[in-house]
């Protein structure tokens, strides 16, 4: 199991849904293809008509040797993160082919950076977080002050010290 | 791995959810109490099985 992956665990009402419709579908399938056959008896063969074949898309483990590899998910750890500037965060993350995402119009624009391949976040810079219920910063002091958190190539959480808060320095 | 049926848990297990006496319950909060802080495909996810598990419960 992949650690911060959602889990779910039910007889969804979704699956038994689909299997129905599939069910539905088939069945269908089968009624109007009768009809068809039956209104239309006077009908010649048809010679089967070739289907030109389509080479595979190379992957990076097919693709033969010298072949130019497109981009991929790149490798981040919490040691490329932590106690590093914004500023060296950022230059980081276009090092590693992420790509700037979020609000243009943020004052800290560009603070989040997705996956050249899937497209999901992998660094978000936050500032330190205030409870709006309360206006106290949060329990946790490292949520509190200025952050980064980042995400593995499946989504989970990239820990520092146990914290996805990673701690920055500075500008 | 929880073995309950109908629960569902996210982001190392900081958001929970589960079917009880026809009522979704939901906790999201991390180890200190703060808010969890979720990325958009974590909060499609959890829209989408709330959607699910109310989509459950009669009315």
């Amino acid at each position: 199991m992949v650690v911060g992956e959602p889990k779910v665990q039910n007889d969804t009402t979704y699956n038994r849904v689909n299997k129905n419709i599939s069910i539905l579908d088939i069945s269908t399938v089968a009624t109007v293809g009768a009809m068809t056959a039956s209104a239309l008896p006077s009908l010649k063969p048809v010679a089967p008509v070739a289907t030109p074949k389509t080479k595979p898309t190379p992957t990076a483990s097919t693709a033969p040797a010298g072949t130019p590899k497109g981009p991929s998910s790149p490798t981040i750890t919490a040691d490329d993160l932590a106690m590093k500037t914004r500023s060296q965060i950022r230059d980081l993350a276009k090092a590693k082919g992420l790509k700037p995402g979020g609000d243009t119009a943020h004052p800290d624009y560009p603070r989040k950076f997705n996956d050249p391949v899937t497209g999901e976040e992998r660094i978000r810079l936050d500032r330190g977080h205030v409870d709006p219920k309360t206006g106290k910063p949060y329990n946790n002091p490292k949520a509190a002050a200025d952050h980064v958190h980042g995400y593995d190539e499946k989504g989970a959480k990239i820990k520092h010290a146990g914290d996805p808060h990673i701690p920055t320095k500075g500008e | 791995m929880d073995q309950r049926k109908n629960y569902y848990s996210l982001s190392d297990g900081e958001v929970e959810m589960w079917i009880e006496q026809e009522a979704i319950h939901l906790k999201a909060a991390d180890k200190l109490g703060d808010p969890v802080e979720l990325t958009k495909r974590q909060a499609l996810d959890l829209a989408d099985n709330l959607k699910q598990f109310a989509a459950k419960i009669a009315d």
